[in-house]
């Protein structure tokens, strides 16, 4: 019985190989998403159509990367993609300023869209790793804050942040499936042909974005576009409209569930233990969808609230200026320097 | 742990492994086994969710053993309190409370204090279910009672089935979880090819056509006929697809291990009536209220009327059933309103009669018919099934225009049509399928063509099988036919848009 029962099972496997297979052998050749090994060079040329990819996996293997050349650093700018234009240059100029520290090396360690939980999983891999984390500056949103963990391509985090193969494994399949399906080649394939960022499937790929990535310290900025606003900012606008912006502000519900305390606190107890200089950015956005008071209270309970800076209300208001913007969702540097000034002056 | 998901994949390998290659001549430590397999399984949704099924299984599984007569009927009343107060604690009294402190509210009283957020686990309805069918077959002497602690709680909480059904009956699945099984490569072959037809049900039907239909909620323009119309249809073929597919991969993966489960659909959508479609949707639910609910109130044997009051009570409570909202107590008004008009004036067209061509008009009328009752069962709002009944009207005459369509497809008229070729004719079918590719179509619902290829592949393999006991039942003899249409629906499943989104019956 025992020969019967295997050789269904040899049947069972060999029947999918030829439609499993070529699938299989696109991923692996093409890899499309850059998330299998060996890929260390990212955002090489603006000119061409790149698809997007996990910006968690960028910060981590560029991290690793640099750090293999020698580079060390202690001061982390931590967030989503919205701490992204945080610029690294600024911010030292002003820790250097408050502490007069002149060994700043500062990190920007940003993830898409990643929740609290995330977060927290990415300051425990420094802490693992025996880097310091002498300086940092967290940047959080009230909406992103409210989101869940999120295991979709652009937001899962790297296997490097928890540990087992199994998480390993889970990463690559997510990318594997992204890649093969026909939602993804609707996109991909014209957009290869024609280094055109193809926008035809329901999920876009390709990153609009003209990115100009500094891998030393992971910085991103688009001077191709803050060249635009400054020549043409009806243009501009024009070309990449935003949403309108509310005329009230909008308070949220309590949005820190336990597990997101609970990943908070893990936070909290990683710079006490590491007498981290920190200071925790709430943002305004574009929505004027501020935080919900009680959420602050927790927040002050667990950082302190010399440590916790809520702009959401207080500057509801200014992203009205579209031109403080390079989309819905994310304020250009010169904003965030303002935000940084109004912290450390 | 989704059956959609890898992980499930691996799992269930790994069960078959140890089932079937290291366990194959230990039935006691396979069913062990099952039972540890089965925990895993369901503490991966939430560990703590396996408390409570712990606590049905003992209390079910003790309480059946009392033998004398006073103690037994003492011991039914009491599993049928727990399961029943278990159900109303996790998943009901978030309604109740709700609603009390919205009465209450008009008032002037603040009942807020007594609210409170409970965590439903997943599948209660099944299992509690489960359990109280074992309870009253055990008092009606109709199966012994369980003296294999192991077997009965392999049988409560056995995995394929504990999530979303089939509410098993202790007669059928008991005996073979404590029995020896012997390995039948025709039954694990033909549970593969369920697995395989389920999940490309699932992911290249079902969780495409719940785009369309999240689109069309997000849109909101429920005063639009045409959003009523598209909702109806786009949800009733995304819920069929999506728990069919749940049972037939639950089915599939229950056949690799050598135990049949029942099946929970046999092509409802090719019904008659509607008399014949609740005996073809969710067979094991109905079959359950009518043995539990239905009968033992008095069925159809105290009078018309008294037969109409009992169908009222059990689609209401099935309406219930499926969720603590409103939508749901409609749902189950209106299909109580529809059976009893049905039954009033219609004949069972029994499954035993062929479904063919010619009954094509009465399938489009019922189908449209269940259709409407699933526009409501997705509403989430008073407002929205108000829309939907001012949208009736229209709603009808789409139906009018799908019959019309029907009749012609049906009648030999359509030989002549292309035989003959009759301007007249021609264009009139030409008309009518214009009619229906503007539904398709047009705005606002925008459905693609190529979401719709595995849906015509689905459609068509299920209309192959149509009385046949499920799909894929009829088998091509030619091996490259056969290994062509495997290769098709892999090709659909690997081409799928990987969207998260769990089965829908899994909130039930």
């Amino acid at each position: 019985m025992d020969k019967a029962i295997l050789k269904f099972m040899v049947k069972a496997i060999l029947i999918p190989f030829p439609i499993i297979a070529p699938f299989l052998a696109f991923y692996l050749w093409c890899n499309p998403f850059e998330d299998l090994p060996g890929q260390n060079s990212f955002f090489m040329s603006s000119d061409k159509a790149q698809v997007g990819i996990n910006k968690g996996m960028i910060t981590v293997r560029n991290y690793e990367n640099q750090k293999e050349r020698g580079h060390r650093y202690n001061a982390f700018i931590f967030g989503s993609s919205i701490s992204c234009y945080y610029d690294t240059d600024h911010w030292t100029n002003l820790l250097k300023h408050q502490t007069l520290d002149n060994d700043i090396r500062p990190y920007h360690f940003d993830s898409s869209s990643e929740s609290l939980e995330q977060m927290a999983d990415k300051i425990e891999y420094i802490d693992r790793s025996g880097d310091t984390l002498k300086y940092a500056l967290i940047v959080l949103d009230p909406i992103i804050m409210s989101r869940d963990t999120n295991n979709s391509p652009m937001s899962i985090n790297p296997p490097q942040f928890t540990t087992g193969l199994i998480h390993r494994l889970k990463f690559h399949y997510i990318f594997f499936r992204a890649s093969t399906n026909s939602d993804f080649y609707k996109s991909w394939v014209p957009g290869k042909l024609s280094d055109v960022p193809y926008l035809i499937g329901r999920k876009p790929i390709f990153e609009t974005q003209p990115i100009v990535y500094n891998p030393l310290n992971n910085q991103e900025s688009i001077p191709q576009w803050d060249l635009m606003i400054s020549q043409n900012v009806q243009e501009f606008y024009d070309k990449y409209p935003l949403i309108p912006s509310p005329d009230s502000i909008k308070i949220g519900p309590s949005i820190l569930t336990q597990t997101k305390i609970n990943a908070l606190e893990r936070v909290a107890n990683i710079f006490k233990h590491h007498n981290t200089n920190y200071q925790i950015i709430i943002g305004p956005n574009r929505r004027k969808y501020a935080l919900n008071p009680e959420d602050l209270i927790i927040l002050n309970k667990i950082f302190g609230s010399v440590n916790v800076n809520d702009f959401s209300i207080l500057k509801a208001n200014d992203l009205a200026n579209d031109t403080l913007l390079y989309d819905s969702t994310h304020y250009r540097p010169l904003y965030a320097d303002s935000l940084m000034n109004a912290v450390y002056r | 742990m989704q059956f959609t998901e890898i992980a499930y994949l691996f799992f269930l390998t790994l069960v078959f492994i140890t089932y079937w290659l290291l366990l194959e001549r230990h039935n006691k430590i396979r069913c062990a086994m099952l039972l540890s397999a089965s925990y895993i399984f369901y503490g991966w949704w939430d560990w703590r969710f396996l408390i409570l099924i712990i606590f049905t299984t003992l209390s079910t599984y003790f309480l059946a053993l009392f033998t004398s007569d006073r103690a037994r009927k003492l011991a039914l009343i009491t599993n049928i309190i727990l399961n029943i107060g278990v159900l109303v604690a996790f998943k009901y009294w978030g309604f109740f409370t709700d609603n009390l402190a919205r009465l209450f509210s008009w008032f002037g009283w603040n009942l807020d204090w007594f609210t409170i957020e409970v965590l439903v686990p997943v599948g209660i309805s099944f299992y509690t279910f489960q359990a109280i069918s074992y309870s009253v077959d055990v008092y009606r002497r109709q199966v012994e009672p369980c003296h294999n602690i192991i077997s009965f709680a392999t049988f409560i909480a056995y995995f394929p089935q504990l999530v979303a059904g089939p509410i098993e009956r202790t007669s059928n699945l008991l005996p073979q979880i404590e029995s020896d099984k012997k390995w039948n490569r025709r039954q694990a072959t033909s549970g593969l090819r369920m697995i395989l037809f389920g999940v490309v049900k699932k992911v290249a039907v079902a969780d495409i056509l719940s785009i369309y239909v999240d689109r069309l909620y997000e849109e909101g323009n429920f005063s639009s006929p045409l959003t009523t119309i598209a909702i109806s249809v786009l949800f009733s073929i995304q819920i069929y697809c999506d728990f069919s597919a749940y049972s037939e991969i639950a089915r599939g993966s229950s056949r690799l291990l050598g135990i049949e489960i029942m099946g929970n659909f046999k092509f409802p959508y090719f019904s008659r009536n509607i008399l014949e479609f609740w005996r073809r949707w969710h067979i094991s639910l109905m079959l359950w209220f009518r043995d539990y609910v239905y009968i033992p109130l008095g069925g159809n044997r105290k009078g018309a009327t008294r037969t109409y009051i009992n169908i009222f009570i059990v689609f209401l409570l099935s309406g219930l059933w499926h969720g603590a909202s409103w939508n749901f107590v409609f749902w189950g008004l209106y299909w109580a309103i529809c059976y009893v008009i049905a039954k009033r004036f219609l004949k069972l067209k029994t499954a035993n009669q062929a479904v063919t061509l010619i009954n094509l008009p009465d399938i489009v009328l019922t189908f449209a018919t269940v259709a409407f009752g699933f526009y409501i069962f997705r509403c989430s709002g008073w407002e929205e099934i108000q829309h939907g009944l001012f949208n009736l009207p229209y709603y009808i005459i789409f139906t009018f225009l799908l019959y019309l369509a029907a009749l012609l497809i049906r009648s030999n008229y359509i030989l002549k049509i292309i035989s003959s070729r009759t301007f007249k004719r021609s264009a009139a079918v030409t008309i009518v399928l214009c009619i229906m590719a503007f539904f398709i179509f047009r705005y606002p619902w925008s459905l693609k063509y190529y979401d719709i290829i595995p849906f015509v592949v689905i459609f068509g393999v299920e209309w192959y099988n149509r009385n046949c006991e499920y799909p894929f039942y009829k088998q091509s003899r030619s091996k490259l036919q056969r290994y062509l249409m495997y290769w098709t629906l892999l090709l659909f499943a690997v081409l799928s848009e990987p969207i998260d989104m769990s089965f829908i019956y899994f909130q039930f």
